[in-house]
């Protein structure tokens, strides 16, 4: 089959690989139809996330058609439609029955690599590095889906591939962003970042119940599309102080929510930028935390801090002082999807969403390498690609 | 060997309990390391030594003179090393939690100091008592030193053995009773846990299955002395290949837990293969490695074994 794969910094090639088979009786194989890259594959790309090798396939939003079930699946049927969510659960283990399965403790065969670096290991991820399992990804024509029968969603007839596809990581993560805020009525959120997962974070707060949302970005289409398709006010960071303009809008109370979905390579301006640049190039931190020492700094007192964007390692100048002195809560984590997509899938039915909005490239598998550079590069007003097979 | 940490060593909830059926806590600490006489003792000499040492950085002159050592040129920069020297193992003795080779070097750094004095005892008739006085200060820290590094030796010293100590445990969300029963029963991929049967059975290792608090499954805990094939040096190198005891058994638990409560076990594009693999499907038969579970049901493993 041909696959994308990491051939390393920067570099994604369309390759020829053996077709996935099934290894284990919850095993199944899907026939991708659709899927998209991911605004955390470009970390893989910029060579952010360790343990990558090349020859890896990439990608962990894809959905398609089953093909092949292993014998203990019983809820799929060879033809089903499926999204599949990006982190792999095996809805046994204690972190799965509490409905925490982006932290299930089976999925990760690499989980001392995960545990070395970060104390213990979350689930395994889709084509997400060796350290989260080393799994072949869904930017190829067919995947292994292990856990079958806990992790797909069938979708039913009638919804396009387009309105299902975001189901498998972008929607379920935006959407518990801003549940992680515990919105009240009257509450101000503010999301950095207006990249896919920003955009249904603002429109899953004003789901949730906000009174307003402002969005902060640099790119002037990014920033018209929050305000026209998910309905948020915006600043242009290289336009005005965002803490200033965030205080002077909301009474110098400050947000009652900031949710970061930047994560790991926020840009900036001035010495700190440079700072983080520099400490970032010689590998004395693994993040740039630009966003999120801004989200922090600019929450009310007692508000909530809800980080969704990526981070790998290690962060500098934390500002923890402001976070304990002030009280405020700080919730993340990787998205728990699979508790989530049933829900979505309700209110993508229920007209309530329309997760589409976002997609501003539509094309074939083999364009991939193309498209991570048009991507990278916020080429062509590029916010989400969908590669179809 | 050493065991692990006690049964039920678990901090109870105090603060919700009612005070006259308060449960005392306790110092959680591995059976086996109680002693800590050589500690203070080391602690006490590391002070000195970095005390000295900066002495003999800053001021070589006045403590050569202050010895009966001549404060010449040569003396000073002897005296600076020295000084240096001294800092090393202060301050070695004082952030190392067992500084058992640092308590060694202060001895070895005692006899060159003691030759040093001696020779000059031997050679000079100047300042004869100022000499005897040094040496007979170095003898007294020389006895401390010997008796440091003795006691630290003693200290928290494996009580059997020299094997490799391995401690490792995992939660398995399913009774007690099942999770012992498919222990028994497992015959994991590279023999670990047979491993551990045997060993336990030689006395030289065991596992413990206790309940997990708040309906958690099942903690197994393991605990085993291994012997590594080169000391020291085959442990790095195992640790490198990801084969030292401790990973194998964490794996081999994993394996176990995976089983357990999955049915399946649990494997990658890249973790199907021995050795460097990327992460895209494997052509041909799974390699090295069991073939897919033949029958049975998840949630059942021992049918699967």
């Amino acid at each position: 089959m041909r696959a994308a794969c990491w051939m390393g910094k920067q570099k994604v090639e369309v390759h020829e690989v053996p077709d996935p088979r099934i290894l284990n009786a919850r095993d199944c194989i899907v026939r991708v139809t659709s899927t998209a890259i991911c605004g955390s594959d470009l970390h893989l790309y910029n060579g952010f996330v360790p343990t990558m090798q090349k020859g890896d396939v990439l990608g962990h939003e894809f959905m398609g058609e089953v093909v092949e079930v292993g014998h203990a699946v019983r809820n799929l049927r060879v033809g089903d439609r499926v999204v599949v969510p990006f982190p792999i659960a095996c809805g046994a283990c204690n972190a799965c029955e509490r409905q925490m399965f982006s932290l299930c403790e089976n999925s990760n065969p690499n989980a001392w690599m995960a545990e070395k670096l970060w104390g213990h290991s979350p689930a395994g991820i889709f084509g997400y590095s060796h350290l989260l399992g080393g799994y072949a990804g869904g930017q190829a024509e067919y995947v292994r889906v292990p856990f079958a029968d806990v992790g797909p969603i069938k979708v039913p007839d009638g919804m396009s591939d387009d309105e299902a596809l975001f189901l498998s990581d972008i929607l379920p993560t935006g959407y518990m962003g801003a549940e992680m805020c515990d919105i009240q009525p009257g509450d101000v959120v503010a999301v950095w970042g207006c990249g896919p997962v920003g955009q249904f974070a603002i429109a899953s707060a004003y789901l949730l119940g906000a009174e307003r949302v402002i969005a902060i970005d640099r790119f002037p289409y990014r920033l018209r599309v929050a305000r026209e398709r998910a309905g948020a006010e915006t600043l242009n960071y290289e336009e005005v102080n965002v803490l200033e303009a965030l205080n002077e809008l909301t009474g110098g109370r400050g947000p009652d929510a900031c949710i970061d979905a930047v994560g790991l390579e926020a840009h900036g301006h001035g010495p700190i930028y440079a700072y983080d640049r520099a400490k970032q190039m010689v590998k004395s931190e693994t993040g740039r935390p630009i966003a999120l020492r801004e989200a922090i700094m600019a929450c009310r007192n007692g508000g909530t801090v809800s980080v969704i964007g990526v981070y790998g390692g290690f962060i500098d100048k934390f500002p923890m002082g402001s976070l304990m002195n002030r009280s405020l809560t700080l919730r993340t984590g990787q998205c728990h999807v699979q508790r989530y997509m049933a829900p979505l899938l309700e209110r993508i039915q229920g007209g309530e969403i329309d997760p589409t909005f976002i997609i501003t490239h539509r094309t074939r598998l083999e364009d991939a390498p193309q498209m991570y550079e048009t991507f990278l590069g916020k080429a062509d007003d590029c916010l989400k690609v969908v590669l179809k097979n | 060997m050493r065991p692990s940490y006690g049964e039920g060593a678990r901090a109870g909830g105090l603060a919700v309990r009612a005070p006259g059926a308060l449960v005392g806590g306790r110092h959680l600490q591995p059976q086996g390391a109680v002693r800590h006489e050589g500690r203070a003792l080391a602690r006490a000499l590391g002070w000195f030594s970095v005390g000295l040492g900066l002495a003999q950085v800053l001021a070589p002159r006045r403590v050569a003179r202050l010895t009966g050592l001549p404060d010449d040129e040569g003396m000073q920069r002897t005296m600076r090393l020295f000084g240096l020297r001294e800092l090393m193992s202060g301050v070695g003795l004082l952030t190392r939690p067992r500084p058992i080779s640092f308590a060694w070097a202060r001895v070895g750094g005692d006899l060159i100091d003691a030759a040093l004095l001696g020779r000059e005892l031997a050679l000079t008739d100047q300042c004869r008592a100022r000499l005897a006085t040094g040496l007979a200060t170095v003898g007294l820290a020389g006895a401390l030193d010997v008796t440091c590094a003795v006691r630290l030796g003693q200290d928290e010293a494996p009580t059997e053995g020299r094997g490799m100590h391995v401690t490792k445990a995992i939660t398995i969300n399913r009774p007690v009773d099942e999770v012992r029963q498919a222990f028994g029963a497992l015959h994991d991929r590279r023999g670990d846990l047979d491993l551990l049967r045997r060993l336990a059975g030689r006395g030289r290792g065991g596992v413990s299955f206790r309940e997990a608090p708040g309906g958690r499954g099942t903690e197994v805990c393991v605990s085993l002395e291994a012997d590594v094939f080169g000391g020291k040096l085959g442990e790095v190198a195992a640790k490198l290949r990801h084969n030292a005891p401790d990973q194998r058994i964490s794996e081999a638990l994993r394996a176990l837990k995976a089983l357990v409560e999955t049915g399946v076990e649990v494997c990658s594009d890249a973790t199907l293969e021995r050795g460097k693999h990327p992460a895209q499907p494997t052509a041909g038969e799974r390699r090295g490695r069991r073939e897919r579970p033949r029958s049975g049901e998840p949630r059942h493993p021992t049918t699967w074994a």
